[in-house]
């Protein structure tokens, strides 16, 4: 009996104590940034900070949905100042009533500026916060990027809906690179660059045009579309995309069109004492989507086979010309193709992949090509 | 046999205890500390540490064999005499109420960052020292049932590791060999104390009902264990890589928060709701060895009274974890206790044999 009291009070204040006494938060009383934008600090904006002003300063600016029932806008835009990314959240009590929580910001975008200083000190507050996922998808803006969030939208709800669906999972819907705050810290490694996507506000709309490159976590590059579609198949992002080929023979355009193509690459290296040789086999699958000259199939029948080569032959090129400029221009590792090196070849190269490594490399680039269907039509 | 403490637990029992009192929170850190050292070469390094708690397995196993009818306490007490026996055992409950105490620290700390911020660590504290001591109150029996349950749920809640393998990329673990033999040597060295817990079967061994199976038991229940933490550490390296797995505490955590499935956006907190019961096994099963041992010494009637040393173990536990400043202090003191893993589970089975050797002579060891 007396074992049986002394459980019973042990559970009576274990039920005491449960965490909700706590941990309660009134969910009406937290505010869910939905998008934030990172920029360095455009003098005129509000800084709380006295001496604020003669250090490098951030400007945050997040979308924040109104979620009283008759709020006349559906989603609010509060900026504010701060040494880093904490302390600019930390300037939110002074102007807004809810609880921050940063964990449900679901993209960030950062502005080019911000990004030409390096990302790391700036954004430990996202690797370091417990409670922010590693999912959150990251793109760079030319310009600022409150800018593209105060840019107008109509047909959703605010921006944030509007950048989530053009960011996240992009690579599936074409050759856009998705970067996560994962990707960010891991393709920070040795020999490893990362990449984001590009943004940009253009006749009052945010677009995606291109990639960002980085050196570690510095930008210090930009690839325009057609680029950065070479630039995804030569580091081996799966993604599906529209691929257009024009045949030509003797100057007379003898057919045009375009197709879905999904890819995949295979990555060699080999080694000749100090010169290393990568061979990258792409290998693009896909479907025809149309072709211009009604020619048929069944009435030419090297016709599948002149499409297949036509594609592998322009991507083959434009990925020799991405490549002749990360050489000469970028000159660090945005391909991903170090790592093979590193991982044949060890401590021996680890050390020196990220220093004038890339550039004194032989790259060789193979392209495969196959329609897997040709449609409905004959 | 007389029934202990709400009686004897089967072989296969043994196997989850074993598994529950190795396998804690500790395991969510393990691929940072041990690639380290031996950096992508990390699961070769945890492959070659299960060699230790194989030892010690076999050295308690064997003692066990020779004195089958006496329990840890009669036998230190016969190999030993009373005061030095007493003292030996003394130990053995203080390294257990100090070991443990840092796990159910750490394990606070965990719940605290992800789950519980606001809530004071001392609740959060005291929420697992009041469920360590009624599970323990309810006997070894119900703690095996509750340990094999948790072990299923454990196996299940480690498909969700699988998830971020999405993301792997396996030129992280390449070039194999490449840390040396020295650097896997230290690997496996660190990577041996969270083995530790093997040196509960000094208590349960009288506790299992078919003694022949122990052995079997014990090296199925190691074998898990290694395979777990060797698909842990492979996991971490082919997500973060050597160079991010060094800036993360827990990679085991993180990587959870890699991973992206639709209508489950916060997939951690998940996994950890159901951690919550399954990484305080560790502190269950010792707490439990600790209490019956201490009972045991003070030969107090283990039906009626257990209860009251589950209460003083615990409040030792709950006053030790108060003490490290923050969780940074208790990895460092973890570091400490591991050694304190060879004493307990190589070290003192070594000294028990060598005392039976001295007082038996090689007659005790046919």
């Amino acid at each position: 009996m007396f074992r049986r009291c002394v459980l019973l009070i042990l559970l009576g204040i274990q039920l005491v104590m449960l965490a909700g006494c706590w941990d309660y938060r009134d969910v009406n009383r937290i505010d869910f940034p939905l998008a934030a934008a990172y920029d360095l600090h455009e003098v005129g904006l509000r800084a709380l900070r006295d001496e604020a002003n003669q250090e490098q300063l951030i400007d945050l600016a997040v979308i924040l949905p109104n979620l009283a029932q008759n709020a006349t806008l559906k989603f609010r835009i509060e900026k504010t100042t701060g040494v880093t990314v904490g302390n600019a959240r930390g300037q939110k009590p002074y102007t807004s009533t809810g609880t921050y929580s940063p964990g449900a910001t679901g993209i960030i975008i950062v502005g080019e500026d911000l990004a030409g200083t390096g990302l790391n000190n700036i954004f430990q507050a996202l690797f370091r916060g417990a409670l922010s996922p590693s999912i959150q998808n990251f793109a760079i803006s030319e310009g600022r990027g409150d800018g593209i969030l105060e840019a107008p939208v109509e047909d959703y709800l605010s921006m944030a809906d509007y950048l989530k669906g053009i960011l996240q999972k992009s690579e599936r819907r074409g050759f856009i690179p998705a970067t996560t705050l994962h990707n960010f810290e891991v393709w920070q490694g040795p020999g490893k660059n990362p990449i984001m996507p590009l943004i940009k506000q253009k006749n009052k709309k945010a677009e995606v045009t291109g990639t960002a490159i980085f050196k570690k976590d510095r930008m210090i590059g930009k690839a325009n579309l057609t680029e950065t579609r070479s630039l995804m198949l030569l580091r081996g992002i799966k993604a599906t995309g529209n691929v257009a080929f024009t045949i030509k023979r003797n100057g007379i355009i003898l057919d045009r069109g375009s197709v879905d193509a999904s890819n995949k690459r295979k990555v060699k290296v080999e080694r000749n004492g100090d010169d290393i040789n990568f061979l990258i086999i792409v290998m693009l699958e896909g479907n025809l989507i149309e072709h211009q000259f009604g020619k048929l199939f069944t009435e030419n029948e090297n016709l599948q086979q002149m499409i297949e080569s036509q594609i592998a032959s322009d991507v083959k090129k434009d990925c020799y010309k991405f490549i002749s400029k990360m050489q000469q221009e970028y000159r660090i590792d945005c391909i991903d193709i170090s790592k093979y090196a590193v991982a044949r070849w060890g401590k021996e190269l680890e050390d020196k992949v990220d220093q004038e490594f890339i550039e004194n490399v032989n790259i060789e680039v193979e392209v495969k090509m196959k329609l897997k269907n040709t449609g409905e039509l004959t | 046999m007389k029934d202990k403490t709400g009686s004897m637990i089967s072989s296969k029992q043994l196997i989850f205890v074993i598994i529950g009192a190795q396998f804690g929170l500790g395991v969510f850190s393990l691929p940072r500390v041990v690639s380290e050292y031996a950096g992508k070469d990390a699961w070769i390094a945890v492959i070659l540490s299960a060699i230790i708690p194989i030892i010690s397995l076999y050295l308690i196993e064997r003692l066990g064999k020779r004195m089958p009818d006496q329990n840890f306490i009669q036998m230190t007490t016969a190999l030993f005499g009373k005061y030095i026996g007493s003292f030996l055992i003394i130990l053995f409950i203080a390294y257990v109420i100090a070991f443990e105490s840092l796990v159910v620290r750490i394990y606070a700390e965990v719940t605290k960052l992800y789950l519980l911020p606001k809530t004071p660590l001392t609740v959060v504290l005291l929420m697992y020292i009041f469920t360590i001591i009624y599970i323990g109150s309810k006997g070894a029996r119900v703690l095996g049932r509750i340990n094999e349950f948790m072990f299923y749920l454990l196996l299940l809640s480690f498909m969700f590791l699988l998830l971020p393998l999405g993301q792997s990329d396996y030129t992280n673990l390449l070039p194999v060999g490449e840390s040396g033999l020295k650097g896997i040597a230290q690997g496996a060295f660190t990577s041996a104390y969270y083995f530790a817990g093997t040196e509960i079967l000094l208590v349960f061994y009288t506790l299992v009902n078919k003694k022949e199976e122990v052995m079997k038991a014990g090296l199925t229940a190691i074998g898990i264990v290694t395979a777990l933490f060797c698909a842990m550490v492979i996991i971490g390296e082919l997500v973060f890589g050597t160079y991010g797995l060094q800036k993360i505490i827990w990679p085991g955590l993180v990587l959870l928060k890699v991973a992206q499935i639709p209508v489950i956006e916060r997939l951690e907190f998940i996994f950890l709701f159901v951690w919550l019961g399954t990484g305080a096994r560790p502190t269950i099963n010792m707490g439990f060895a600790a209490s019956l041992s201490l009972s045991q010494l003070l030969r107090i009637d283990e039906q009626k009274y257990h209860i009251y040393s589950l209460v003083f173990v615990g409040l030792g536990i709950f006053i030790l974890a108060l003490l490290p400043h923050d969780v940074l202090a208790a990895f460092k003191l973890a570091e400490y206790a591991g050694y304190g893993f060879f004493v307990m589970g190589v070290g003192y089975p070594l000294l028990y044999h060598l005392a039976a050797f001295w007082r038996g002579g090689v007659r005790m060891y046919v």
